[in-house]
């Protein structure tokens, strides 16, 4: 339980670290600092703020409820030690809700300055949210009908990969898979979004925050990389072997190829075109009805 | 009951005089007195009864409460005093004529919607059940200028749910030779669709709630919020007594999940792309009867397949939704009630940077927000996660069916969730935030603390049970007791999860307190224009709009919505002008309804032609007639 609050405190700005340096030693440059994120929040900390005359003050309390709600959502995840911080059976719900929490906040907090730039970013995120959550249950109900209703992190872990028995197989890898594009889209990252973009009018979760700066931004870096840090979690989770020695460095190394395997991704691949995103967003929904068919085949039909 | 009632008729006597404040007065009091019946009957062991007998076939008429109709008179008498007291207020705003009908008419609405719970005899159901809908019909027309058309069709459509009622009472007589709706159990197949098909038209289930977007609108305010957030429970009321009596087939299960998904799909949808505010919570009433339609189906299921964790879960969700609807709909029409009383408009592309004219509303609106877009912390939350652990504990049903139905249950109320997220986001952002977006709202400014008092009693409800769960679930209880739903089931799927979300919550807020403190102390603050990326002179007009907010789902929406669309260009080569207008239409209202209308319009005009106002062919019409009639006695006599 400790050593997941220090997780849930420490990690999340390395993630960010790992992909700037893969992706700059796949273009041949030597790249900032992994620590470097962490750097510029430790530094935007210590600034003060200029706030939109138009803003009220939803974009103060915004960045602060986002933090805390994405907080309160990582206390179910397992991070070094399976064992969550907290667990009940149906906490998934909560935590996915504490998640659309955050977001819906966050998308009051960028219409809060009236910018046209902020409300194509919001209106964007938002809609991908539409086709995320069901995705994300489709990935649970599939779970929970391979086994049993449990809390969050119990489930992950039961489902992880058994090399001995191909249905695990199946499910756990194409799990990943729906769960990694989820990653993509809900940290903002290639082909979803381009981080690095200089245009607004191509950006998603960037253009959003264009008027925060200081504290509040700091928070915002921070409660985005822990969303991609839960989300990698769950990720390697599923993909670690039950039941083994060292759990802790072995989900250090997942989390290490998790994030290498998004800057190569990112390198490789150029942004998509933002009105087919949506249906970029739809792959996790049936990828998730797949397993769940599958499932289904193999419990009604005997296989 | 006899003080509660005998007030009730008295605080009709304040309102022909026009005296606003003694009608309010008196409900209140009556609303505590009902209440206290209602709460003897609902948390005791007391049943008030009434026997009334009468000559004829009514027979022996019982009057007395159920637990049931009790907990439906416990949130009328909570939401009706309230919407009461809110209209006192806005009714000072709005000088118009006909107060004291208007008045005197919605008094009566609340007499029948109280009464009608009392009775337990389905001949005096259906006279309160039309009473209802008449006072309504008349509380809808208060501004007859330009609602005479909306209200008539609402009142129509309660006629055509009023006549499948009346079918369906009748054939039950037939069936049953009872009136009593203790004898209601296991009733013939057609009498209980038909029922459920007219208490479908009250709750407003798809296909049936083409009134609610048009009737909503152009009522007062404080009568939407009492028709949306109270009345269409008592459709909702006679569902769920039909149901918890009845048995269903698997078959008709899916019939209903599907009547339920279609609810709910089809209201977020238009209310995603509705531009009037009071328009877009009408649509959004259908998508929670929906979704509580939804509930219900996971409680059948469950008790057909014998799988006491889902029914208990479903059953105990709709229950808490149906609670929980009638407490932030309201706040949230009586919040559109205080926009339009600052602006004069509903037309939210019109509004804009209300947060800092009306800031209280503003910020009871985000509470509203919250709790319908099921967020935690709000209590649509709460329910919802009920109803959502019901269908997920289905998934260990064996039949397959069954776990279709759940799996399209669950995706589809999280799909409706995050529409209805996207939706009400849109809608506070427009109204509220940003800058205003024409002349209208630079003299808005909050009308005054009288229409802010009911407005912030629900909001408190919300956020208290939002945060505790379980003070919803201890108060439902007796409910789910006479649903014969096991309370220890109910407290290990339940009620520990609602105290882990407490401690979730409790957690969430010490934090944002923390991060709050800290802000506050250390981080300097100054202000500046938004920035406009580099683009000089933005102006208002260049913020974000409705239908630009929700563009890039229209892709995928667009099968399902009928917006059409006129674009007017002059010919010339170099056209000077372009005009451009779109407007959404309800496709069941303009393809279904209107063209069925038109048909019945068309067969009834060809009676028109005998009809030419000359007395010499009505004589000729009266002499065929009596040797039509000569003929015919002829022939019977022989």
């Amino acid at each position: 339980m400790i050593v997941n609050l220090i997780a849930l405190i420490f990690l999340p700005l390395l993630l960010p670290g790992i992909i700037n340096k893969t992706k700059a030693i796949m273009v041949g440059r030597k790249g900032q600092s992994l620590l470097q994120p962490l750097f510029n929040v430790v530094k935007l900390l210590q600034k003060g703020e200029v706030l939109s005359q138009t803003a009220g003050s939803i974009t103060q309390y915004a960045p602060i409820l986002a933090l805390s709600a994405t907080v309160c959502s990582a206390l179910f995840i397992p991070f070094f030690s399976r064992n969550p911080i907290i667990g009940f059976k149906g906490d998934f719900l909560l935590f996915i809700y504490l998640l659309a929490l955050a977001k819906g906040v966050m998308a009051l907090a960028a219409m809060d300055s009236g910018s046209s730039f902020e409300g194509m970013g919001t209106s964007r995120e938002m809609s991908y949210t539409a086709f995320l959550e069901p995705a994300f249950m489709l990935v649970i109900a599939s779970l929970i009908y391979g086994g049993k209703l449990l809390p969050m992190a119990e489930m992950f872990s039961r489902h992880s990969i058994d090399f001995n028995e191909i249905w695990s197989l199946i499910v756990a890898i194409m799990t990943a898979m729906a769960l990694f594009i989820m990653l993509l889209v809900e940290a903002a990252r290639v082909p979803f979004d381009d981080p690095n973009t200089h245009l607004e009018l191509t950006m998603i979760h960037e253009v959003m925050v264009l008027d925060y700066s200081g504290f509040s931004l700091a928070l915002i870096h921070y409660s985005a990389s822990l969303k991609m840090l839960i989300y990698a979690s769950l990720i390697a989770h599923l993909l670690l072997p039950p039941n083994i020695y060292l759990t802790p460095l072995f989900y250090i190394a997942a989390l290490i190829i998790i994030a290498v395997s998004i800057g190569i991704l990112e390198s490789l691949m150029a942004r998509f075109r933002m009105n087919r995103n949506l249906e970029l967003v739809l792959v996790p929904v049936s990828i998730s009805l797949l397993v769940m068919a599958a499932l289904i085949a193999r419990n009604v039909g005997g296989w | 009951m006899n003080v509660g009632f005998i007030i009730l008729l008295l605080a009709l006597l304040p309102a022909l005089f026009k005296r606003s404040g003694w009608f309010t007065a008196l409900w209140i009091a009556a609303s505590l007195v009902l209440g206290y019946d209602y709460a003897r009957v609902f948390f005791g062991n007391d049943s008030y009864s009434y026997l009334l007998s009468t000559p004829g076939m009514l027979g022996v008429i019982p009057l007395g409460l159920n637990k049931l109709s009790a907990f439906f008179g416990l949130i009328f008498s909570l939401g009706l005093p309230l919407g009461i007291l809110y209209g006192h207020f806005y009714l000072k705003q709005h000088h118009s004529i006909g107060i004291s009908s208007h008045l005197f008419w919605l008094g009566v609405m609340g007499i029948s919607m109280h009464g009608l719970l009392w009775m337990q005899h389905s001949v005096l159901f259906f006279m309160f059940w039309e009473l209802m809908s008449l006072s309504s019909f008349f509380c809808v027309i208060q501004d007859r200028s330009h609602s005479l058309k909306a209200g008539l069709n609402y009142l129509i459509t309660m006629q055509i749910g009023a006549a499948f009622l009346i079918a369906g009472f009748a054939l039950n007589y037939l069936h049953s030779g009872s009136f009593d709706f203790s004898h209601f159990a296991g009733m013939g197949r057609l009498p209980l669709m038909l029922l459920l098909i007219g208490f479908a038209f009250k709750a407003g289930f798809f296909p049936f709630y083409s009134w609610l977007p048009q009737a909503h609108p152009v009522a007062p305010s404080h009568v939407s919020g009492i028709m949306s957030g109270l009345m269409i429970k008592t459709g909702l009321y006679g569902i769920i007594a039909l149901i918890s009596c009845n048995q269903f087939t698997l078959a008709e299960i899916a019939i209903f999940a599907l009547i339920g998904l279609l609810s709910a799909f089809l209201g977020v949808i238009h209310c995603l792309v509705e531009s009037n505010l009071k328009s877009a919570l009408a649509y959004s009433s259908i998508e929670n009867m929906g979704i509580i339609g939804l509930g219900l189906c996971i409680g059948l299921l469950g008790k057909l397949t014998g799988h006491p964790v889902m029914q208990t879960l479903g059953f105990v969700g709709a229950m808490l939704h149906t609670l929980f609807h009638s407490i932030f709909k309201p706040l949230l029409f009586y919040l559109s009630g205080n926009v339009l009383c600052a602006t004069g408009t509903l037309n939210i592309d019109e509004l804009g940077g209300l947060k800092k004219k009306l800031p209280v509303t503003a910020k009871l609106f985000l509470l509203g927000v919250l709790a319908i877009s099921a967020l935690p912390l709000g209590n649509g939350f709460i329910s919802e996660f009920a109803i959502l652990m019901g269908s997920f504990n289905g998934l260990q049903n064996a039949s397959l069916p069954a776990l279709i139905i759940s799996i399209s249950i669950l995706a589809g109320i999280t799909f409706v969730g995050a529409l209805a997220l996207i939706a009400f986001t849109k809608l506070y952002a427009i109204i509220f935030q940003g800058e205003a977006r024409s002349s209208k709202t630079i003299a808005a400014k909050e009308s005054g603390i009288g229409m802010l008092v009911s407005p912030i009693i629900l909001g408190f409800l919300v956020l208290l049970t939002g945060i505790f769960g379980n003070l919803a679930l201890w108060f439902i209880r007796p409910v789910l007791g006479w649903m014969n739903l096991d309370p220890r089931i109910i407290n290990s799927n339940l009620g520990l999860h609602y105290q882990s979300f407490t401690v979730v919550f409790s957690i969430l807020l010490l934090l944002m307190g923390l991060l709050w403190l800290i802000r506050r102390l250390y981080v300097k603050e100054q202000t500046n224009p938004t920035w406009g990326c580099g683009y000089h002179l933005p102006n208002p007009k260049m913020q974000y709009s409705s239908m630009a907010y929700v563009q890039p789902l229209e892709y995928f929406l667009k099968p399902f919505i009928l917006i059409p669309h006129k674009r007017e260009l002059d010919n010339a080569a170099f056209p000077k002008s372009l005009q451009y207008s779109e407007e959404l239409k309800d496709f069941l209202f303009s393809l279904v309804i209107l063209p069925l209308t038109k048909m019945i319009d068309r067969f009834l005009k060809l009676f028109n032609k005998i009809h030419d106002g000359k007395t010499s062919s009505y004589i000729a019409y009266s002499l065929g007639f009596l040797v039509l009639m000569l003929i015919w006695v002829l022939r019977v006599a022989k």
